[in-house]
């Protein structure tokens, strides 16, 4: 049970969201973290056969991406998708059990089934129209999960879900994640930071990490500090250091940063957290949005 | 009930009968499954169950080949039916007092649940020959009861 | 009490209770869906407008029929007006999954997108057709213009309105697609109902225009279709 992804790129013109990136998964659970526009997106469309690309190749146990066989064993979410205005919840279940190959009086079956994981049961028969974000999130894992399988493609799962809702989800991935190969993305740490065994971060089309997060702690562990100090040195410091947090403290400033050395005497060691290393990363591009 | 489940249990008292032992029956019973849908993509769907009772039958075969060539682990002791009043010994007597053809078109139809045309198929008979082979067995079946009632 | 020998033979052979069937039949991989099969699946999935539009265009043909007595103009408008509306709902339905964002779940299943719709042109195409067909014999019997005319002034309209619905459909996305394309479909209707009252006399110009009109839908339609089925990265709306 090997998923393959070998050296591929995908260029948009003379954008490139992909860069020769190359990994090779086996069971378990991925999270796959990067800020907006890191292309996120862009790989797991192509791990999904839905775009092609520019060049290099993913496979299955050998099976190409492209291939029926593929396709066959693969769960996908978008990160954004619609449905046909008339369809009920169940409908929507049956349409894409079709769509799956899935004989009719067996899709049935897992349709009651997985509605009932997700609680959906009692709302089967409502329209998707009246669904909250939430409900219809929920639809959509749902779907995916209805040819059971062996490789989930989650893109922004937890997006729009309750903090009740995530709890199950989580529940719900962690207990699939035994026996099939699991990869979602998120730009919420905290999501990932408690379901997947292995993190990948993803920044400018590169696979840039990959480890278990005490793995890839390790790269800030020791580097973060907190301290309070005046405006004057919050300023300087904030053109020296990456900032991942800031706040004031009456008339002098919070600071949370990254840095190699102790920065000033009063600077306090912190534990580093996965959200330490993201922001480390990403809060340039989170600035620029 | 589904139907596959239904389909699952007919099988496996068919094997039942067969081999005596609820664990090798199941397994047989999962075998053929896993058998059936193996191979089965262009067959049509009235000659399934057909079907699924030839590949069991080859199946309970093989086991008793197995059995006495010795190479079955000994964890597979004899087991009995559920019940044992008196008229459901007589019963089983009785059956197995039945030839062969008799007796199989017997299995077929009462014990594996097959219709008519369902067990035809199994044997390679007619319709029609199917319907009078198990007219003339249940009228063996009446004739030994009689006898033992 | 009379000995019912069926229900004792069930009886008589009761095999102790399975022990792992659940389990088993849960994980038992099962035969999927053949293509034909699936396109079978997908019949009831075509909205019911389009049936009922293709039943209108029926009666409405023999019914301008039987109740006009000279019902040549009457007919001819009737069919004009009411195939490009057969075309665009025709249309609509193929570009379907774009028009209601359902194409990128669609793409990732065991039929993907292009089967998905493939199964679509292959249901609309044979209802299509057979409406078309219909309509051209009804249109052949009762008008002075004999079966190859018939058929090019029904198929002019139907392949123009749907190459340029689909075209649109590519591009515009949503509603707005809707509205457009309904928009052009009226347009081709009107067209339709004011050239057939002056092409009536029928000039050896006009024939020639319409059938250059029509191979030019024939090959906007092919096109289109073609980019639907085959021209995978541009076609999911994929901007990033």
């Amino acid at each position: 049970m090997e998923l393959k992804i070998d050296r591929v790129t995908k260029n948009y013109g003379s954008k490139i969201a992909c860069d020769r990136l190359s990994i090779t998964l086996g069971k378990g659970v991925y999270g796959l973290l990067g800020a907006n526009g890191a292309g996120k997106t862009t790989l797991m469309r192509m791990m999904c056969g839905i775009l092609n690309p520019t060049s290099g190749t993913v496979s299955y146990d050998g099976i190409d991406v492209s291939r029926e066989e593929y396709r066959d064993i693969l769960g996908y979410l978008p990160q954004d998708f619609g449905y046909y205005p008339e369809f009920t919840a169940q409908d929507f279940m049956m349409y894409i059990a079709a769509l799956k190959g899935i004989p009719k009086s067996k899709a049935k079956i897992k349709t009651d089934e997985l509605l009932e994981m997700v609680s959906l049961k009692n709302e089967a028969k409502k329209k998707i129209k009246t669904f909250s974000g939430g409900m219809k999130q929920r639809l959509g894992i749902a779907q995916a999960l209805l040819n059971d399988p062996k490789i989930l493609v989650l893109d922004e799962p937890t997006a729009g879900l309750d903090p009740k809702e995530r709890v199950r989800f989580r529940n719900i991935i962690s207990r699939m994640g035994a026996d099939r190969i699991i990869l979602l993305s998120t730009h919420i740490v905290s999501d990932i930071e408690h379901i997947a065994d292995t993190i990948l971060v993803m920044k400018n089309g590169q696979l840039i990490h990959e480890g278990s997060l005490e793995e890839i702690i390790t790269v800030i562990r020791g580097k973060v500090w907190e301290c309070t100090v005046p405006q004057k040195i919050a300023d300087e410091f904030t053109v020296k250091y990456p900032i991942i947090n800031t706040r004031n403290a009456g008339d002098e400033i919070f600071l949370r940063l990254v840095c190699d050395n102790k920065p000033c005497e009063t600077a306090v060691n912190a534990e580093a957290t996965l959200e330490d290393l993201y922001l480390y990363y990403f809060s340039e591009e989170e600035k620029g949005e | 009930m589904e139907e596959l489940t239904k389909t699952y249990d007919k099988i496996y008292r068919f094997c039942f009968y067969k081999v005596r032992n609820s664990a090798a029956a199941e397994d047989i019973a999962q075998e053929t499954f896993l058998k059936y849908f193996a191979q089965n993509t262009k067959i049509k769907r009235g000659e399934d169950m057909a079907y699924l009772y030839t590949i069991a039958k080859n199946l309970c075969i093989d086991y008793f080949r197995k059995k006495q060539a010795e190479e079955l682990p000994e964890n597979y002791p004899s087991e009995e039916f559920s019940e044992n009043s008196d008229t459901k010994i007589a019963v089983r007597a009785a059956l197995e007092k039945l030839d062969e053809r008799h007796k199989e078109i017997i299995l077929l139809r009462y014990l594996g649940g097959a219709s008519v045309n369902e067990a035809a198929k199994a044997m390679g008979i007619s319709r029609f020959a199917a319907y009078r082979l198990e007219r003339a067995a249940l009228a063996e079946m009446k004739y030994y009861l009689k006898g033992a009632l | 009490m009379k000995f019912n020998i069926k229900k004792e033979l069930i009886e008589a052979f009761i095999p102790p209770e399975p022990q792992n069937r659940d389990g088993f039949l849960k994980s038992l991989p099962y035969p999927k869906l053949t293509y034909p099969e699936f396109v079978m699946s997908q019949i009831c999935y075509i909205r019911k407008r389009v049936w009922l539009v293709s039943i209108i265009i029926l009666l409405a043909g023999i019914g301008t029929v039987c109740i006009i007595p000279d019902s040549r103009m009457a007919l001819v408008w009737t069919i004009s007006a009411l195939i490009p509306l057969l075309a665009v709902l025709t249309a609509a339905e193929i570009s379907r999954s774009d028009i209601f964002g359902m194409s990128e779940i669609e793409a990732g299943c065991r039929f993907a997108l292009p089967q998905v719709i493939g199964a679509r042109m292959i249901i609309l195409g044979i209802c299509n057709f057979a409406v078309i067909a219909s309509a051209t014999v009804i249109l052949g019997i009762f008008s002075p213009f004999g079966i190859a005319r018939s058929a090019l002034y029904i198929l002019t309209p139907y392949v123009s309105v749907n190459g340029i619905s689909l075209a649109i459909f590519g591009r515009v996305r949503g509603q707005d697609g809707v509205y457009l394309s309904s928009a052009a479909a009226l347009a081709v209707s009107l067209a339709g109902v004011i050239l057939s009252g002056k092409e009536f006399s029928g000039g050896m110009s006009a024939n020639f225009f319409m059938t250059a009109v029509c191979a030019a839908g024939v090959i906007l339609m092919i096109v289109q279709s073609k980019k639907i089925l085959v021209g995978k990265d541009n076609y999911y709306g994929i901007k990033d």
